[in-house]
């Protein structure tokens, strides 16, 4: 059973008290009988609370005050009764233009009033989850703001950070509502959605965790509260993303993805001003001239750089448009001793036309496949074997199909059975969205890599596993939209073919783990700033969470689950010693002196023979496997 | 104020018909054209009032004028805008031969900017020359602008020096005035001879334009408004023969018409640093030279109290100039072709029928077809953002338009003072390259007139007209698809509803004139769309006359109208602003003449106009937001004296009095330099009081 605060929090508390003996003199000399006003519904109190919901019932002003009732649910929509501790932001929005020709819509801050042990204005627990709040003072002139009646007025509420009395704890909630004094806002300014940030950021949350959603953000992050331009919110977080983004930051639709539900989704390239396009193009001073035309003002900038304009240089358009007609598939392979015999078609699937071979298609710049054997023991060689289709004649071809070989693949006796990948890239030449012959300043557009699998006789479904997708990669650097070596982009398949336990670690280095470009230990000590050339890496999220990047198996279980997949092979040391594969994954990050005892103690084997390395000793899933008391599904922060 | 004229005249006829042919008056039509005049012995007439033919008047008016004041606006209202003196020449002269040929030549005002001059020969009946010379000139603003104009070349001087932005052209503060007028002349030759059942008449006018008007040039983001320099002139010849026999009326008549610019373009050099690469100039295209003609013909039947009509016109402009370079800077884009030969064709078919089936009752009905057909080849051009920069191409791609409409209408007469008409029409548009291929209308209206007294005559006229079309679809032809939402005025649904009353007094000597209107517009299909949505109006008129004496006539005219325009607008196709125009404009006009005075000698005559015209615009998106004041106010006072010395001279005393003032918070106040991207013409409004004086002496005979 809870205990529930009555504390009222008031500045004005001698209100209360009128209010009160008012109430107290009604009850004594009325005696007509009739029933009180009904109180609110309350419901029944929130026993659990995982998560906090406001629900906005009223919002206003009197007397030019603002005032919010609000109800607070947990996630069964139970009452949550006595919260102690409240901000209370106001904010107006003014539009587009308002503040001068061209210029975005601006947020205005008025106030933030925090509620605990003091409070500014006057905050009530009804008792029944229901709460009011009336601001300190009237909201115009607050913060040297004009209050501009029909403009777009935001409310924020940030509860939690704190515990009820029984010593519940609240988590963090960030709530706002839109309102205007006269009836519905009649516009706004919804650009991002959190939810896009923690694609690649894990709950973001700032200022001590307190302010975790883009609506609250923004409230502050104007240029009436904070006194230094570079952190008004749009030209903040621009210059945030400069440095270390992990696509191309041209791409303004990583962030601002076109949605439904944000009114103003399309605002980066339909209202372009100096402040949010000159965040990025930091060598230009519109006002003096340098780096474009003088421009004292945003009043122009939509003259030149309309919103088809801006959207196509900073998207692919023109090159998707390139990409959808040309497909290249491989539609057969088989082995023929260690030559594969690899068919590939060449198409356009948005006409069904049939292209010739490669070497006759003058808008092929590159085109070419790799090849490796060994799906079942992560390969067997880190020389993949390769050809180049565009200045390679075809052995045969018929029906657009055309066969090419590829010889010397390391296939050890007895592995007949298993299976080899074959990995496609390429690039192709245009202009303006089109196809055109490869010369000299023609611009080429690489395609999206692929991987097929392959055995003794034919294309296979599966092959080597799945530790990581395209899409969970894509999460922060887009779908295949990061390249490698030019012209590399299936980082679910490609990398791996060569990126192999074939690589090896430096013996002498503090941690050998951080530095081979076997793929997975290459991945974690890159994402971690620990692989030489990535030290100024700044990992976006949290680096724990291992469902950022890792997919589930065959059998629905994240890839991280112990124990091991059996084809993950020990790491190669390049004094010829190696770590069995478990201790060579996990001292990657956990690499203290205790940790390494400790998996040294539980049979894994550092810097060892390949025998011992490889003989199974690791009891790592004994109690870190999959149901145990520390399965590394628990122990991480996975989502 | 002709309809006693006319009313006479009708009765009239009426009575020569009923007394000439009662057989006629039974059993044709009503109409003169039904009499039997083969009855008539006209070689027996004789005009018993008429005296002697010859006749040599004339009247000769030499004026001199003065006016104070520096805005020449005021050459709007007194057709002059010297500061100082101005002398003019006005006459009229009329010669008549015993043969009845008659010479007439009319000077008005020569020497003045505004001024006209007419010489005409003419045989009643028979034939007609006429030479006239007319001179018209709008005066607008006088600005001040950097560019010197010379041959279709704006030039900056020699010492001008660029700046990214106004606020450092310090060559602004040497600008030179310029005044923005245009002149306007027309020479126009022409004559008619008719014969028996036969008339046909030729013209050919010149007309010639001179002088400057507001524009801009541009090059990306930088601007300059300029006084463009216009002289071109148009020529015209229309000839038509008409033929006469009974119970038809046949005509031909053709046109050619050519325009010609003195300017094949506006070239410009950039006050500006280049934007981008060498942009030191730039050229805009200006009016082609071009030509037109036109071949038409009707024909009229009879048939008792059935008339048709039909009428045929078919209509060619030409333009086949040479296309300016794509641009002037660096290497141009090559063209598909030197010269495009635009042509575009109408063909126009009128019926109409009409029939009085009774005598209370008449019917008419028509059909109108026009076809505009744009032949002008297509070919793939260069598209340029701004001089230098290249962005793909795009083909031209002509417009085409066929109007059809079909009209039905009675008419019937209760009585002589009172008849009731309704008329319905169906419209149809069909159109290529626009939102919506076709757009019809049906309309119905309906008028009630009538003679409540004897003097007081109303009418009073209702009408309803529902505009829809097809469905609305993307333009093919554009980067990006049209905002659904988004509607066009003239291709939008819309419900029309109009009420007018008129209403017509005449209390012995006082006579008034009422009027009023009413309607409304509604352009809003649904509650999201884009665009002008709805247009309310609302006015009024009083005019009335009355004589004080028999010697003193005061005549007044009070007007007002009223129109609110609300539109829909958004920049981001969810969010949406809207704008509220509020038009009003108000005239008022009081005049007296007092005459006999002095021994019949002197004549007073004062006129007062007033007219104010305003729009207010309010925009709001949730804020409420007013533009500032947009308005023209004139008040003019025009008195006048005229004494008559004797028989055969008079002196003649004019004073003009206006009080002027227009506001556009647009351009308000603005130095040249206040836009930092546009070079202006300074502040173009006017505030003005002025006088005019004019002191005429004419000598008749």
């Amino acid at each position: 059973m809870k205990k529930y605060n009555d504390q009222t929090f008031t500045t004005g508390w001698r209100l209360p008290l009128v209010g009160a003996a008012l109430l107290a003199l009604s009850a004594c000399g009325g005696g007509d009988g009739e029933p009180g006003n009904p109180g609110d519904p309350g419901g029944e109190p929130a026993m659990d609370i995982q998560s906090l919901k406001v629900e906005f019932m009223d919002i206003g002003l009197t007397d030019g005050v603002a005032t919010v009732k609000y109800r607070v649910t947990n996630q069964d929509d139970k009452v949550v009764v006595g919260i102690p501790s409240a901000t209370f932001i106001a904010a107006q929005l003014v539009p587009e233009g308002f503040t001068g020709a061209g210029n975005a819509s601006t947020w205005q801050h008025f106030t933030a009033e925090t509620c605990a042990s003091t409070c500014p204005g006057t905050y009530t627990d009804l008792k029944t989850g229901i709460y009011t709040y009336s601001f300190s003072a009237p909201l115009d002139g607050m913060n040297g703001q004009t209050l501009q009646p029909g403009a777009t007025q935001r409310l924020v509420i940030k509860l939690g950070g704190d515990k009820l009395a029984d010593g519940t704890a609240l988590p963090i909630t960030n709530a706002h509502k839109d309102w205007q004094s006269g009836g519905e806002p009649a516009y706004s300014r919804d650009i991002v959605a959190i939810d896009t940030c923690n694609s690649c950021h894990n709950n973001l949350a700032f200022h001590g965790g307190k302010y975790n959603q883009v609506e609250t953000c923004v409230t502050c992050h104007n240029s009436s509260k904070v006194s230094n331009p570079a952190n008004v919110f749009a030209p903040m977080v621009h210059g945030k993303h400069l440095t270390g983004f992990p696509k191309p930051i041209s791409d303004c639709e990583t962030c601002h993805k076109a949605d439904d539900k944000l009114a103003d989704n399309q605002n980066w390239h339909t209202v372009p001003t100096m402040e949010a396009c000159g965040s990025c193009h930091t060598a230009i001073n519109f006002p003096v001239g340098e780096g474009h035309p003088a421009q004292p003002n945003n009043a122009n900038c939509v003259a030149c750089h309309n919103p088809d304009w801006t959207a196509n240089v900073h998207s692919g358009g023109d090159n998707e448009a390139v990409l959808a007609s040309v497909k290249a598939d491989i539609v057969s392979a088989s082995l023929s001793g260690t030559t594969v015999n690899v068919g590939v078609k060449l198409s356009n699937p948005q006409t069904g036309e049939v292209y010739g071979s490669a070497d006759t298609l003058a808008f092929i710049s590159d085109l070419r496949v790799y090849a490796n054997w060994g799906g079942s023991m992560d390969y067997t060689t880190r020389s993949a074997r390769s050809i180049r289709l565009q200045s390679t004649a075809p052995e045969s071809g018929a029906d657009g199909v055309y066969t090419y070989a590829i010889s010397g693949l390391t296939i050890p006796a007895g592995t007949e059975a298993d299976t080899g990948t074959l990995a496609l890239q390429g690039r192709l030449c245009a202009l303006d969205g089109k196809l055109t012959a490869c010369a000299e300043g023609i611009e080429t557009v690489v395609m999206k890599s692929s991987h097929s699998f392959f055995n003794a006789t034919a294309l296979t479904a599966t092959g080597r596993r799945t530790v990581v997708t395209n899409d969970t990669c894509g999460s922060c650097h887009g779908i295949q939209q990061l390249n490698f070596h030019g012209a590399r982009n299936d980082l679910e398949g490609q990398c791996q073919v060569c990126h192999n336990h074939n690589m090896q670690a430096d013996a002498t280095a503090a941690n050998p783990a951080h530095t081979t470009a076997d793929f997975k230990q290459l991945i974690h000590a890159l994402h971690r700033g620990k692989f030489a050339g990535f030290e100024t890496l700044n990992y976006p999220g949290d680096i724990g969470n291992c469902a950022q990047c890792h997919a589930k198996g065959d059998n629905g279980v994240l890839t991280v689950a112990l124990p091991l997949s059996s084809a993950v092979q020990p790491m190669a040391l390049n004094d010829g010693s190696f770590t069995s594969p478990t201790a060579a994954v996990c001292s990657s990050c956990h690499e203290s002196d205790s940790a390494k005892n400790h998996m040294t103690q539980q049979g894994g084997v550092f810097a060892g023979s390949k025998a011992d390395a490889s003989a199974g000793t690791e009891s790592c899933a004994t109690c870190h496997g999959q149901g145990g008391f520390v399965d590394v599904l628990k122990v991480h922060p996975i989502k | 104020m002709n309809t006693p004229i006319t009313v006479r005249l009708t009765l009239v006829s009426l009575a020569i018909a009923a007394a000439l042919s009662p057989i006629a008056y039974a059993q044709g039509g009503y109409g003169l054209k039904d009499a039997n005049r083969s009855a008539v012995k006209k070689e027996a007439w004789v005009c018993k009032g008429c005296t002697s033919n010859i006749e040599n008047k004339g009247v000769v008016t030499l004026g001199i004028a003065t006016q104070d004041g520096d805005d020449s606006h005021i050459g709007n209202t007194t057709g002059t805008d010297s500061d100082g003196g101005a002398v003019s020449v006005s006459g009229n002269l009329r010669q008549r031969k015993e043969d009845g040929t008659r010479l007439d030549a009319q000077a008005h005002k020569l020497g003045f900017d505004d001024g006209s001059a007419s010489l005409t020969l003419r045989s009643p009946g028979h034939y007609q020359i006429y030479l006239n010379y007319q001179a018209l000139t709008r005066f607008d603003a006088e600005g001040l602008t950097p560019y010197l104009s010379a041959g279709g070349q704006l030039s900056l001087p020699d010492d001008w020096q660029s700046a990214g932005t106004t606020a450092g052209m310090t060559g602004l503060a040497n600008s030179n005035p310029v005044k923005l007028e245009k002149k306007r002349q027309r020479f126009e030759l022409g004559g008619e001879v008719s014969g028996d059942g036969f008339d046909s008449a030729m013209n050919f006018r010149h007309e010639t334009r001179e002088g400057a008007q507001r524009s801009s040039v541009n090059l990306l983001t930088n601007a300059a408004m300029v006084a463009k320099p216009i002289d071109d002139s148009t020529d015209t010849l229309d000839a038509s023969v008409s033929f006469r026999r009974d119970g038809f009326l046949g005509a031909i008549n053709g046109q050619v018409s050519k325009y010609s610019n003195q300017y094949q373009k506006l070239a410009f050099d950039n006050a500006f640093y280049p934007t981008f690469g060498a942009a030191y100039g730039g050229q805009m295209a200006v009016d082609p030279d071009n030509q037109a003609f036109s071949l038409g013909s009707s024909l009229q039947f009879f048939e008792g109290r059935q008339q048709a009509l039909m009428h045929l016109r078919f209509a060619r402009m030409s333009q086949d100039e040479a296309l300016l370079d794509a641009t002037v800077t660096g290497p141009s884009p090559q063209l598909p072709i030197a010269a495009v030969d635009n042509q575009v064709d109408v063909m126009e078919l009128g019926l109409r029928y009409s029939n009085r089936p009774t005598r209370e009752l008449s019917l008419k009905a028509s059909y109108d077809f026009r076809d505009r057909d744009n032949k002008t080849p297509e070919y793939l051009f260069p598209q340029v953002v701004t001089d230098s920069i290249y962005r793909g191409d795009a083909w031209n791609k002509p417009y085409d338009r066929t109007r059809q409409q079909l009209a039905l209408g009675a008419q019937y007469r209760f009585s002589r003072s009172w008849d009731l008409s309704s008329d319905y029409s169906y419209e149809h548009n069909s159109y290529n390259l626009l939102s919506r291929d076709s757009v019809f209308e049906h309309r119905i209206d309906a008028a009630l007139r009538g003679q409540i007294l004897p003097n007081w005559q109303i009418r009073l006229i209702g009408e309803a007209a529902d505009r829809r079309g097809g469905n609305y679809e993307a333009s093919d032809y554009t980067e990006r698809a049209n905002q659904s939402a988004m509607r066009q005025y003239f291709l939008a649904d819309r419900d029309k509803r109009e009420i007018k009353l008129m209403t017509d007094h005449s209390f012995d000597a006082l006579s008034l004139q009422f009027n009023l209107h009413t309607g409304n517009e509604d352009y809003s299909d649904n509650d999201n769309s884009l665009g002008l949505s709805e247009v309310r109006y609302t006015g009024f008129g009083l005019n009335g006359s009355y004589p004080i004496a028999d010697n003193i006539h005061l005549n007044a005219f009070v007007g007002k109208d009223w129109r609110d325009s609300e539109q829909a607008g958004s920049s981001t196709g969810v969010s949406r602003w809207f704008a509220e125009n509020r038009d009003e404009n108000t005239s008022v006009s009081l005049g007296i003449k007092w005459d006999k005075l002095w021994d019949d000698k002197l004549t007073l005559g004062s006129d007062y106009l007033y007219s104010d015209g305003s729009s207010d615009t309010e925009v709001s998106q949730g804020l409420q937001s007013l533009y500032g004041p947009y308005s023209a106010t004139r008040h003019t006072l025009k008195s006048w004296a005229d004494y008559r010395l004797n028989e055969s001279m008079s002196l003649r005393f004019d004073w003009i009095y206006e009080d002027y003032r227009d506001m556009d918070w647009a351009n308000d106040n603005l130095a040249m330099d206040a836009i930092p991207n546009v070079i202006l013409l300074g502040d173009l409004s006017h505030d003005y009081q002025a006088h005019y004086f004019g002191f005429s002496f004419s000598y008749q005979w």
